[in-house]
């Protein structure tokens, strides 16, 4: 019996009683089974996190010696001194010490350039398109729930999204991987009063949910949710106290997101990609304080960024699983060279990618778009100088172990950013 | 982000000849005797229609339906948030025409008993507003005041179709929690008012409002939008989300409409906390502007006659209204034909609600179960059910289950259809049926003595519910009716038998302890099931 036939075989236990010891002994032994088995398969663990709203990527990796920037530029412009160095042309937002620090320490790269032919100026569509990694029909597959369909077999632990919701990067027509808000509150609850009837109750549920669920097209979709929310609560309830840490997180939901990433990863439940996300950049007005571009509201959602995730590599290295995790944001567009009136700047095309992991090819990779109004296409936009589909399948191939072609398609190959 | 298939949905339906399609009547200019012959006419067809057996008909003409319980559920599913069963039975007594007028033209129906309790209860915004409840930086009290309406107003369709201009105008607390400095209302409020005041009226006039509405002008920053260097903000959002949808514009077309918003903007700036409109001569690009291929010195109200002159303004709002509505991906005619509707009514949107309910499709296979409850109509429409009044533990739930009103994720608002579920919000919708279902009013403190008790104790009794066959065909009627299967049915009745043990016993609805026990799990366990996720 395999782990996923022993959980389907399982009466639930009721959310008052934790699990059993007999139950996590059995979970983990036919997952080490299946580990095995699945022997060419790295292991690792990839953490997508997305900056939702449009990052304004001039202002988070600052081209500080480019004219031209200076010159669009007279309110919101990061000035020379105030940048956080990496090389000659390009710093961090001055706010942006904690990547500053991963930049040093070799665990961070920047990509430049990011985008996709004829950029879609819509937050949804163009969110959209990196999710589906097709920007033709933005409403295939998610790309991560196709690595996902990879897998030799459908387990709802594979991938998830941790936070509200789960991205369509996480759904295909194979079904949708599991978004959990927090562990604590991610399970079935039962009459309280009654304990004794919870059986009865799980027991009629699972019956439910194993009869034909397709007498309207939506309701086998929800009955294989349910399924898998009735699974996944009784699995994590084994990861609770796996974790131990002394780091100290930023405020804010997207710092309590990656920590129950951590707390997953301790767990050991085999998932194999973490989906987070932060919102707020759509930043077209009061981008920074009138008197200070370095201040302001802009600063503080990426320093939050910045703070968030360099806390979450030092949880990952104190767990010593600092080599079998990779980090990578993106957003689904750069914001416009030349500011607005409103101290903001409007919706805009190229932008960067960053990935922070032990295995990284630390730097500044890529060529970053010309800034010289000759070079700007008519809306006045950067033109993108590397398909985001070329990082898709450096994360896809070299880190996660499948062939990346079937997914975004043969013509993007992975680049060489990774020492794996 | 969440899933927004519906976004995507919207491309196939331009290019397909409407000319083979009939003109409808429904026009807002009908006087009082006409509409009464109309309605008389129309009763007359419905008196006919019912009983008669469906047949196939030719495409665009009317085909019957059973006026029963299945089909008043399904009704009050879409234009409310369900409804009891003494709410069906009424209105199957009242017939489906007539019971579609009150839905729609909602000033009919006396809502006193709602004011009254929202007054009992002290929930009226005007005490909230006198209290500055709002500055607490959080819409809690604007939610339990919607809320309250939401379950317990008699006027369905309004508190629907307001909940879905609030999500086609998705605006958010977040980055809106201002009041009205003399008034102390909040602005989502007032803006809660324009689309509650043309909820049922005129599309192009909620549109004219919104372009001045001091919500949406901080929203999408339009009050900061000058001349010297626009905002394109508003002007983007204006043509992609809310009138005619992505790929009908080019980015020049954005940047010529948002210069033609120049200068609408708080006069007096934000210093005063009035937040009153105005229009800004100094600030305001009175230039010529290019814009969908016609050129002028537009101003924004101008850039909303041209938007409106554009057939897709129709077909993209016919096409979000039947998604949320009836079904996803409407066939290209289905727009084309109430697009036509909704034009020739001048932006009529009574017209268009009543061509929708009274679809043939509305009430075809098709349509049943073929939308996802967004969490507040789960939450109101299993209070509803159950004839719950308070909407206060609810409202602890629903942000576990991705909505909170007046705080949709974004301009796009909330997701639909497969977006709603997950497994931590359909846990989460479970939970709260769980503790709603077996609240038996212990704890203490304020909050606690406004949570509701459910008596099921004295609804079995009232109800003369005694054998296991009888309590679970009545709370499939009134949970489900129509949409259990047999197989479900049974095992939710052998659920009733199942001793603590878990081996059969026989079932006792004399023994208090089996009652409290077994009609409450019951119920939970409709709640639980797939299909009662969809509406």
């Amino acid at each position: 019996m395999n782990r996923r036939e022993f959980l389907r075989n399982l009466t639930l236990v009721s959310s008052a009683v934790s699990a059993p010891t007999f139950l996590v002994k059995h979970l983990k032994a036919a997952k080490a089974l299946e580990m095995t088995a699945q022997a060419a398969d790295p292991g690792r663990i990839l953490v997508v996190c997305e900056l939702a709203g449009g990052t304004d990527g001039l202002n988070t990796v600052v081209p500080y010696r480019n004219d031209f920037y200076y010159q669009q530029r007279p309110q919101l412009a990061i000035p020379p001194q105030s940048v956080l160095t990496l090389d000659d042309d390009f710093g961090f937002h001055p706010r942006m010490t904690g990547f500053k620090g991963l930049f040093d320490d070799g665990h961070l790269a920047v990509v430049h350039g990011i985008g996709y032919p004829n950029p879609n100026r819509s937050h949804f569509f163009s969110a959209d398109i990196f999710h589906s990694a097709n920007p033709e029909t933005a409403n295939s597959d998610g790309w991560l729930a196709q690595y996902v369909d990879t897998l030799p077999e459908r387990d709802a632990l594979s991938a998830l999204s941790i936070g509200g919701g789960v991205p369509k990067a996480l759904i295909s027509d194979a079904g949708a991987s599991p978004g959990i808000r927090s562990i604590e509150t991610y399970r079935l609850e039962t009459d309280a009063y009654h304990p004794d009837d919870a059986q009865n109750k799980n027991s009629a549920f699972q019956q439910i949910l194993a009869q034909p669920q397709n007498r309207f097209d939506l309701q086998q979709f929800v009955g294989q949710t349910a399924l898998d929310a009735t699974l996944t609560s009784v699995e994590l309830l084994e990861g609770n106290d796996q974790y131990q840490s002394d780091v100290v997180y930023p405020d804010g939901a997207f710092a309590e997101n990656l920590r129950t990433v951590a707390r997953i990863i301790a767990a050991d439940l085999g998932v194999r990609v973490f989906y987070v996300s932060i919102g707020g950049f759509d930043t077209h007005a009061d981008q920074a304080l009138p008197n200070s571009s370095v201040q302001g509201f802009f600063a503080d959602l990426i320093g939050q960024v910045s703070d968030t995730i360099s806390a979450f590599w030092s949880d990952v290295e104190q767990m010593g699983r600092q080599d079998e995790v990779l980090v990578l944001t993106f957003s689904e567009f750069g914001r416009r060279l030349f500011e607005n009136g409103s101290n903001g700047t409007d919706h805009g095309t190229a932008n960067q990618m960053m990935l922070i992991g032990s295995q990284v090819e630390p730097g500044l990779h890529g060529t970053h778009p010309s800034l010289a109004p000759g070079d700007l296409d008519d809306v006045g936009d950067m033109i993108f100088t590397r398909d985001f589909r070329e990082v898709y399948a450096t994360a896809l191939g070299p880190w996660l172990g499948v062939d990346p072609g079937p997914i975004l398609g043969p013509q993007f190959a992975p680049m060489d950013i990774l020492r794996v | 982000m969440l899933v927004r298939l519906r976004r995507l949905k919207h491309k196939s339906r331009l290019n397909v000849d409407c000319s083979k399609m009939k003109p409808e009547k429904g026009s807002p200019t009908m006087n009082g005797i006409a509409l009464a012959a109309a309605l008389i006419l129309m009763q007359a067809a419905a008196l006919a229609q019912v009983g008669v057996p469906a047949r196939p008909l030719p495409p665009g003409q009317r085909a019957s339906f059973d006026w029963d319980r299945e089909s008043a559920a399904h009704l009050m599913r879409r234009a409310g948030f369900s409804a009891s069963p003494s709410e069906l039975e009424a209105m199957l007594d009242k017939g489906f025409l007539k019971t579609l007028d009150e839905l729609v033209r909602y000033q009919q129906v006396d809502d006193s008993v709602m004011e009254a309790g929202l007054a009992a209860q002290d929930l009226q915004l005007s005490r909230y507003i006198e209290r500055r409840e709002i500055h607490l930086a959080d819409p809690f009290a604007m939610n339990r005041w919607w809320l309250y309406r939401i379950v317990n107003s008699r006027r369905q369709l309004l508190e629907k179709m307001t909940l879905f201009w609030h999500d086609h105008f998705a605006t958010s607390f977040e980055k809106v929690p201002f009041v009205r400095e003399s008034t102390g209302e909040p602005l989502l409020i007032i803006q809660n008012r324009t689309l509650r005041r043309h909820a049922l009226g005129n599309f192009k006039e909620m549109v004219r409002e919104m372009a001045r509405d001091p919500a949406m002008l901080v929203w999408l920053d339009n009050f900061r939008n000058f001349n010297v260097s626009p905002n394109e903000n508003w002007a983007r959002e204006l043509m992609e989300l809310f009138t005619m949808g992505v790929d009908e514009y080019t980015e020049l077309d954005v940047r010529e409409a948002a210069r033609a918003f120049t200068g609408w903007t708080f006069p007096n700036g934000r210093r005063d906390g009035e937040f009153e409109f105005g229009i800004v001569d100094p600030l305001h690009d009175f230039g010529s502007k290019a814009f969908l291929g016609r050129s002028g010195n537009f101003d924004g109200d101008d850039i909303i006659d041209i938007i409106f002159e554009q057939e897709v303004t129709a077909e993209f709002i016919a096409g979000k209204i039947w998604e949320f509505f009836v079904y996803p991906q409407p066939e290209p005619d289905l727009i084309k034909e109430l697009a036509r509707v909704f034009r020739q009514s001048d932006y009529d949107i009574s017209a268009l609600m009543r061509a929708v309910f009274r679809h043939p499709r509305f009430f075809s296979a098709q349509a049943r179960r073929a939308l996802v409850k967004s969490p507040v109509e789960f939450v109101a429409g299993f209070m509803r059910e159950m004839e719950l009044t308070n909407p206060l533990l609810g409202l602890l739930y629903l942000r576990d289950m991705n909505q909170i009103p007046f705080l949709p994720p974004d301009v796009g608002g909330w997701t639909s259809g497969e977006g709603w579920i997950n497994t931590s919000t359909l846990l989460n919708r479970y939970n709260y049926a769980n503790i709603a279902i077996t609240y038996r009013g212990e704890g203490g403190g304020q909050l606690a003595s406004q949570l509701q008790v459910i008596d099921i104790e004295g609804m079995v009794e009232r109800l003369g519910l005694r054998s296991e066959e009888s309590l679970v065909l009545h709370f499939v009627e009134r949970m489900a009716p129509g949409d259990v299967s047999v197989d479900e049915s049974l095992v939710l009745e052998e659920y009733l038998r199942r001793g603590d043990d878990g081996l059969p016993v026989d079932f006792d609805i004399e023994d208090p302890l089996t009652l409290d026990k077994k009609v409450r799990g019951l119920v939970y366990l409709m709640a639980l099931l797939p299909v009662y996720q969809l509406n």
